[in-house]
């Protein structure tokens, strides 16, 4: 098994790729990790968390930032080291990047918002195996240069971001009748006294009983399959 | 055999690289995340305790109310007193214990009579998010305030709503959905409670 040398690129070359071709590429690839190739409704990975997160908005948020982030930054290491990564260690290899990256974030987030890293408890750290991040790797970081591969996280980042956040609105106004209950911004916004309970945006009133069944596990089951099943009918229409 | 040494080298330089700029972002964010877990702590105990004026007061200003007040006896451990001008006002206890998923550490304050409920509040959990995890709200602590810590034969301890019309003065309504939470957090008050009543026997407290 041979190491492909590092290709070098000297002036301007029809054959190499040049910042406009990673653009387009990369732009692309953003594309298609938010709507074609959603990673959530169409590639159905990642959906672990997706049930595990989406009981509040805030932490759907906070965790899409989170996958965004360790996307972005791990394609672009994965890419730099493409050429140089020997391939029968590669998956050791995107695991110590993805994890790196994790940790980092986990770090900063104890630092600055304890409070969210304290909700969120275990499942920034159980980012590491969401399998987005390894799919995306493996998939498309080992072959492309860096622009492209972080733009390739961004838009995998952004369009697994968007199915949290779509799952978490439902959930938590059906089942808290609640939105984004405890952030800064409703506490803010809503300028209540906070002694009154925890802060949130909107509330539905009182004698409606919230959905209980919405925040438990099985809310979560039904509402990411229900929205798989549309999305899927979209995309089926779309491609006749 | 060159193949298995670059794969090894590889991995070492890359393994190292890692490991030093963890423990550099590690070693840098330690002095905040110290000071935040201890913020927690105190914020909690100056909460639980309902110690007035703590509102809108910055981290600094939270921790000399917090030493102008609060004093823990050294005989007794995990135990919070509040005075007011050297009188008595209030006792806090740790309850700790272990929780569905991890250990859930919280506090529960006690009126001059050492019985009557000033407050609880558990401060660090990472029970299931909108279920177990619902023991840290407001709503479910409020329920707390008012009661007794014991009986004549029980102490205080949560039980399923539903179960009961009316509840007594040791029982609070629990989580629906989150039972085996609830049952942990029935352990770790029965302990707490216990462990206090037998510090503070032969105490002036």
């Amino acid at each position: 098994m041979s190491i492909e040398p590092p290709k070098t690129c000297t002036g301007s070359c029809a054959s190499c790729p040049s910042l406009q071709d990673d653009l387009k590429k990369g732009r692309l690839a953003l594309r298609a990790g938010i709507f074609q190739e959603n990673p959530v409704f169409c590639q159905i990975l990642g959906v672990c968390s997706a049930l595990a997160v989406t009981s509040k908005v805030a932490n759907a948020v906070v965790m899409g930032a989170a996958v965004t982030f360790t996307a972005i930054l791990g394609n672009a290491m994965i890419a730099a080291m493409r050429n140089i990564i020997p391939r029968r260690i590669r998956l050791m290899v995107e695991v110590i990047v993805i994890a790196f990256f994790v940790i980092v974030f986990d770090q900063l987030l104890k630092a600055y918002w304890f409070d969210m890293s304290r909700e969120l408890g275990p499942y920034v750290g159980l980012i590491i195996t969401n399998c987005i991040l390894m799919g995306r790797a493996e998939a498309y970081a080992l072959q492309n240069r860096v622009l492209p591969s972080m733009m390739d996280g961004l838009g995998n980042g952004l369009g697994y971001s968007a199915v949290l956040l779509i799952v978490a609105v439902i959930r938590e106004l059906s089942g808290s009748g609640t939105l984004l209950a405890g952030t800064p911004l409703a506490i803010i916004l809503s300028a209540q006294p906070v002694s009154s309970g925890t802060p949130h945006l909107l509330r539905i009133p009182i004698d409606i009983a919230p959905a209980q069944l919405m925040i438990m596990a099985p809310g979560a089951f039904f509402t990411i399959g229900v929205l798989i099943y549309i999305f899927g009918a979209f995309r089926k229409q779309e491609a006749k | 055999m060159k193949e298995t040494v670059k794969t090894w080298l590889f991995l070492l330089v890359l393994s190292l690289i890692v490991s030093v700029t963890l423990t550099a972002v590690s070693a840098g964010l330690k002095g905040r995340i110290e000071q935040n877990l201890r913020m927690v702590k105190v914020r909690s105990v100056l909460e639980v305790l309902n110690v007035p004026d703590r509102d809108g007061k910055t981290d600094a200003q939270l921790l000399a109310l917090y030493d102008a007040k609060v004093t823990t006896p050294a005989d007794m451990q995990g135990v919070y007193v509040y005075q007011e001008n050297g009188q008595l006002e209030a006792i806090a206890f740790d309850a700790v214990g272990k929780g569905l998923w991890d250990t859930i550490k919280g506090l529960i304050a006690v009126e001059r009579d050492g019985q009557t409920i000033r407050g609880v509040r558990f401060y660090e959990q990472v029970e299931t998010p909108g279920l177990g995890g619902e023991i840290g709200t407001p709503a479910f602590e409020r329920q707390f305030v008012g009661k007794k810590i014991a009986a004549a034969d029980h102490v205080l301890q949560i039980i399923k709503p539903g179960v009961k019309p009316v509840l007594s003065d040791t029982e609070v309504h629990g989580i629906t959905g989150a039972t085996l939470t609830c049952d942990a957090v029935n352990i770790i008050l029965k302990q707490a409670i216990e462990r206090f009543q037998q510090s503070r026997k032969g105490q002036s407290l």
